[in-house]
């Protein structure tokens, strides 16, 4: 690779927290430059245009907000390109729709024949995950390279549908190992033209980060045992012995109280959820390497809880306007923690040879060119 | 002549070239850089449309592809050489506050007037068209489901319920559209007085609701509310209207799969109390008439909603009372007794 400056050409001037020296390694941060008002402008006009086409425009309105996103995120002084056509995705969207509505039709009027439909589906849904893993590589593309993904349907069918009955059966302790698989084979199947990314981690982290969910996860159910059951002892409700819960009363008041300690079950899980994912995604993203370039993932677990927990209040209060503000705070945090770890510059990289043989990269004739990712 | 710097990627490497691109007034499109120099025909060029202040693309014909941070001197080279007219437009919506205020105020408008008036009728027309089959099923399945969870069977005597079937009948009866409508009693003490109505015409009375009846005519009362729900099928109607008020939010802001997006689709609860509230009005007229129709006074309807609403120790009038699913009892018992005063 020819190792020019990184940063001596292009029209956006690099500034100067874009770039860091550790050793003989350059640190390119990603910046999101995108704001919250400009987002709602296009996200209000897509609103509008998809209620005034009655849905259609949908598919367009998808593929220029991802743009706005894609193209507001800048690497190196490159931004990112999402180039999907909307007719793809609204075909994809159509098939679907259609689906799912032969399903209902047939649970209704024929649970048998939906019965093996429903079965039928469970092995199309590896295909529908490679498909769309595949879908939006080839649609994206940073300094005119396209990405690609070239995952086949048999490894997806054991990682998505073997190891899940597997882990089903041993309780969920395959469940991490199967987790560790599917994002092995989501980097590992994916290259940037012609170069492959590899994935450098073991399945041990992973292990480790879910036994630690799991017993915070029962540390915390046990709280919510102890509070209850403390509240029980003090309370005049559950220790008057003249109270039945056949008394409207008590009946009713117990019911909110349930429905209070569900509500708080929820919350601990949700909030566990957000959590592991967090943690994955960085230690996935921390084990990514590309010819020797390394991604670098570094969120806080509880900078994005709050995040996300004070972005569904935001929403609520504001009957969804603020969903554009909201998304726009999100991707901005999970940028700025997103860094590439860089020894040479980034002009070394090939094209494909499918790329390199289609003039454009845009008529590539794929047999089935459907986003089903909704 | 526009000139505008440009970041050049070939689309065989990732290799950047700085170049200088100069569009001529007569159409003549000049890329030079370091090994670069070679013109084209501006309809050539493939220009990215505008999108908030995020870089443009110019795709040349061979693969090539430009990248331009400076929005401003490509809108002025299209504005001269002409071209991408929809595009304009699109940024021409994007661009300013005024606009993006009035597309709010045009969704918020299309959304209420789908909402109030699209929906309803929608679902009414599904209601009244979906084979009995699906509705008798519904019925079905719901009571099953009740029956496991809060139900207990009846512990009225028997010519206590004998006699409840003979009053549910007078108000049956006579009236084709409601005939496979029929009575169920069970008791609850979580829910305590209450009575429903189930797809299909099941009415379900509890023992709690009987005991607080004070007369039999409160008691007819309460039944012709709820054969008012089964004549409108006001339940199925309220399962499809509530899917569909789910589906419109969900379909128009999209992006479900994040917990966050989800978020959004909670308001609809507020929505479907609305839709709820409207159906109890409804009831409540129905009940009016076949009441008055039997010589019955409405009167029983109010006395007995007072005091229903008296054992649920709900407050009237309170903030509470605007997400609460049946209007408020003073609201229902007056209208009730205007009704009654009619001649």
């Amino acid at each position: 690779m020819p190792s020019t400056d990184v940063h001596q050409m292009g029209p956006v001037v690099a500034r100067p927290q874009e770039a860091s020296q550790i050793g003989d390694l350059k640190r390119l941060q990603f910046i999101f430059s995108g704001t919250g008002g400009e987002f709602f402008r296009i996200w209000i006009v897509n609103v509008l245009l998809s209620i005034l086409t009655l849905g259609i425009y949908s598919a367009w309105a998808k593929v220029r907000s991802k743009q706005y996103f894609y193209r507001s995120t800048t690497l190196d002084g490159a931004s990112f390109e999402y180039s999907a056509n909307p007719v793809s995705i609204l075909k994809g969207r159509i098939l679907v729709i259609s689906v799912l509505v032969v399903y209902q039709l047939m649970v209704t009027f024929a649970p048998l024949l939906a019965a093996i439909m429903g079965l039928g589906l469970v092995f199309l849904f590896p295909w529908v995950v490679t498909q769309v893993l595949a879908f939006n590589a080839r649609y994206s593309s940073y300094r005119n390279l396209r990405f690609h993904f070239d995952g086949q349907y048999g490894e997806a069918f054991r990682y998505y549908i073997l190891w899940t009955i597997l882990a089903l059966f041993t309780l969920g302790l395959a469940y991490p190992y199967a987790i560790y698989l599917r994002k092995r084979f989501a980097v590992d199947r994916s290259r940037y033209g012609a170069t492959a990314f590899k994935f450098d981690a073991g399945a041990r982290h992973f292990y480790v980060v879910y036994v630690i969910a799991v017993l915070v996860v029962l540390g915390l159910f046990f709280a919510i045992i102890v509070i209850v059951g403390g509240l029980a002892t003090i309370s005049e409700v559950f220790r008057s012995p003249k109270v039945s819960p056949d008394d409207p009363e008590t009946a009713r008041f117990l019911f909110l109280f349930s429905l209070a300690v569900n509500l708080a079950i929820l919350a601990v899980l949700m909030a566990a959820a957000i959590v592991v994912q967090t943690v994955i995604t960085n230690y996935v993203l921390q084990h990514v390497e590309l010819a020797g370039f390394k991604l670098d993932m570094r969120m806080h677990s509880m900078r994005v809880l709050w995040i996300q927990l004070s972005n569904i209040v935001v929403i609520v209060v504001s009957f969804g306007m603020m969903i554009p503000w909201a998304r726009v705070r999100m991707v901005r945090y999970r940028l700025s923690c997103l860094s590439l770890l860089a020894s040479e510059s980034l002009d070394g990289f090939a094209a494909s040879e499918r790329q390199r043989l289609t003039a454009t990269g845009e008529e590539m004739g794929e047999a089935l060119d459907l986003d089903l990712g909704l | 002549m526009i000139r505008v710097s440009a970041a050049y990627y070939d689309g065989r490497s990732s290799v950047r070239r700085a170049v200088e691109l100069v569009f001529s007034e007569q159409g003549q499109v000049r890329i030079r850089g370091e090994d670069i120099d070679y013109s084209l025909e501006y309809p050539a060029l493939r220009i990215s449309c505008r999108l908030g202040d995020t870089p443009r693309y110019i795709y040349l014909p061979d693969g090539a592809r430009l990248e331009v941070g400076d929005n401003d001197a490509i809108d002025s080279a299209i504005e001269q050489l002409g071209g991408y007219e929809g595009n304009r437009f699109l940024h021409l919506l994007e661009s300013r506050y005024t606009t993006a205020f009035a597309a709010l105020l045009v969704c918020l408008g299309v959304v209420f007037s789908i909402i109030e008036f699209g929906i309803p009728m929608l679902a009414r027309q599904v209601a009244f068209a979906l084979p009995p089959g699906v509705e008798s099923t519904l019925g079905r399945e719901g009571l099953q489901t009740l029956d496991r969870g809060i139900f207990r069977p009846t512990t009225l005597e028997a010519p206590i319920q004998s006699k409840l079937q003979g009053l549910f009948r007078i108000l049956s009866d006579g009236n084709v559209e409601i005939r496979d409508s029929r009575l169920e009693l069970r008791s609850s003490a979580r829910i305590g007085p209450n009575a429903f109505a189930l797809p299909s015409g099941i009415v379900v009375m509890t023992d709690e609701l009987v005991k607080l009846a004070q007369n039999d005519e409160e008691l007819l009362a309460v039944m012709a509310h709820e054969i008012g729900h089964v004549h409108h099928r006001h339940i199925l109607r309220q399962i499809l209207q509530n899917s569909m008020t789910a589906l419109l939010v969900a379909g128009l802001f999209g992006d479900l799969n994040s917990i966050a997006g989800l978020s959004a689709t909670l308001p609809t609860f507020l929505v479907q109390q609305k839709y709820t509230r409207k159906f109890e009005r409804e009831a409540d007229a129905f009940a009016a008439e076949t009441l008055r129709a039997r010589g019955v006074s409405t009167v029983h309807l109010a006395n007995i909603l007072k005091r229903l609403s008296k054992s649920h120790g709900r407050s009237e009038g309170s903030l509470l009372d605007y997400l609460s699913s049946h209007p408020a009892t003073e609201e229902r018992v007056e209208s009730l007794t205007a009704r009654g005063q009619r001649p």
